[in-house]
This record gives structure tokens, C-alpha cells and sequence, in this order.
């Protein structure tokens, strides 16, 4: 299940969605809003998508993950909106027999997710600031700056 | 009186996301108009950065009907196919066209 929601990620309906009676391992990973960049302090991000586009490519990504991995069950969701710190932005869950595949698909999504997914996010800092974090250029494997 | 055989081409619609939403003062697409009904990838970009020449401060890529198009023929996969080149690819106003800044999920 892949999806682009913009209400909170709920994690134990997804574990609960996990449960496979011939899989021994799920890996779940949950990214979340940092309270500080390099620089300030930050107080919420605001995630921006090109909704239709980054489903198809979350799509793209599960059937690559479908193809390399003996995977039961798979969730990649990604929350957009505005969040706040300690709020979950992202949420991979992978299903496996063993947990080597379920380890090695789950890293290969989020990665798969920072570098491909049309998300922008806006940090918010505590002092007003407002900008949009530098991010990937797809393809490139470059960054725009540091991030 | 005769009419004049005037040849209307609809403008091309562009999406814009981020960024580069703000630079074009807030518009979630912008319509361009150019003469011909099929438009070079590079034609609408060297378009883009003539009206909005802020944008060369952002390295944006296009995307064709949610297929990334690239300066270069590459091996990476965003979508369901490989990406097309920008010299070759050349658009319609039947497509769905955005402009994408360096993306930045997760």
C-alpha cells in the first residue's frame, strides 16, 4: 500500500496492516520533524507534493522493491501539510520471512523515497524564518548545496 | 469582408511547485503561448527563464506526463520508464508539464 495523505500517519494501524502468518520480520521506519537544522532551531516543516506524480513514482518503487525482495507486505506513506516537530513525515513498513530482505527493501525505499519523490518541505524556524530546504536534483546525484 | 485565417494554438500549461511557485508570485501553473502546437523541452525552459529569470538560481527539471525529463540520456528511473532527453523531447498542450525544484521528502 502506497499513499500521500495529509492527516497523521497512524503506525499501528499500519503494523496491524503488516501481519502476514508466513512472515517472521517486519522492519518499519518513521521519519519525523527535527526540532534543529545545522544552523537554528527549528519549530514545524510545511511538505509540499506533486500529489499524482509521487504516487506513481511510490508505485515505481514497491514494484522495484517487489521484484528484487521476497516481500508478504509493503506501506510506504508519506504525510504532507503542515507538521510538527516530533510529528511523523514519513513511514516505510516492509514484511519479509527473514529479516535480512526485510532490512535491505525498507532502506532501499526511504532512500528510494529522499531521492526520487516530489516532495518539497519548508522548514520553520523558531525565529520566523521560512525557507525551502535545499534539496536533490533527480538523476544528478547531486545536492542543490548542502543539506 | 473575408475572415482572416487566423491559427489559434491553446497555451501550454505548467505547473509549478515550491520554489519555484514563488518566484512566479504565487501561481500554481502559468500558461505560455508559442506559435507552434508541438514545443521543444528546451524551447519552453529557455521560455521559462526568459520571463522569470529568478529561476536560474533554482536547478529545476521538467517532467512530462509525471516522467522526468533530463538534460542528459541516463540509466535512472523515476516513474514506470526512463527518462527522455530534453533535445529530444518535444511537448504537446494534451500533456501535463511541471516545473520540479530539487526535491527534498522525507
Amino acid at each position: 500500500m502506497i499513499d500521500i495523505i495529509k492527516k497523521p500517519i497512524d503506525i499501528s494501524q499500519i503494523m496491524k496492516d503488516c501481519k502476514d502468518q508466513s512472515a517472521g520480520a517486519t522492519v518499519l521506519f518513521t521519519g519525523s520533524v527535527r526540532d534543529h537544522n545545522e544552523k537554528e532551531r527549528v519549530s514545524g516543516i510545511y511538505y509540499e507534493a506533486y500529489v499524482e506524480m509521487a504516487k506513481n513514482v511510490l508505485v515505481a518503487i514497491e514494484n522495484e522493491v517487489l521484484r528484487k525482495w521476497h516481500v508478504r507486505e509493503f506501506t510506504a506513506i508519506h504525510r504532507i501539510g503542515s507538521l510538527k516537530v516530533k510529528d511523523i513525515s514519513v513511514a516505510v513498513a516492509v514484511t519479509t520471512e527473514h529479516r535480512q530482505d526485510a532490512f535491505e527493501a525498507c532502506k532501499y525505499t526511504i532512500d528510494n523515497i529522499k531521492t526520487r519523490i516530489p516532495i518539497w518541505k519548508k522548514e520553520l524556524s523558531e525565529s520566523g524564518n521560512a525557507t525551502w530546504k535545499d534539496g536533490i536534483v533527480p538523476f544528478s546525484k547531486e545536492r542543490n548545496k548542502s543539506n | 469582408m473575408a475572415k482572416k485565417n487566423r491559427l489559434t494554438v491553446k497555451p501550454l500549461k505548467v505547473k509549478l511547485f515550491a520554489s519555484a511557485r514563488e518566484i512566479a508570485g504565487g501561481k500554481r501553473e502559468i500558461e505560455l503561448e508559442f506559435a507552434q502546437k508541438s514545443v521543444k523541452i528546451m524551447d519552453l525552459k529557455e521560455r521559462i527563464l526568459h520571463i522569470y529569470p529568478q529561476m536560474k538560481c533554482i536547478p529545476f527539471i521538467i517532467a512530462v506526463n509525471y516522467r522526468i525529463v533530463t538534460d542528459r540520456q541516463q540509466n535512472g528511473n523515476l516513474g514506470n520508464t526512463n527518462p527522455t532527453t530534453m533535445h529530444t523531447t518535444t511537448i504537446t498542450t494534451d500533456d501535463e508539464i511541471a516545473l520540479l525544484p530539487p526535491i527534498s521528502g522525507g
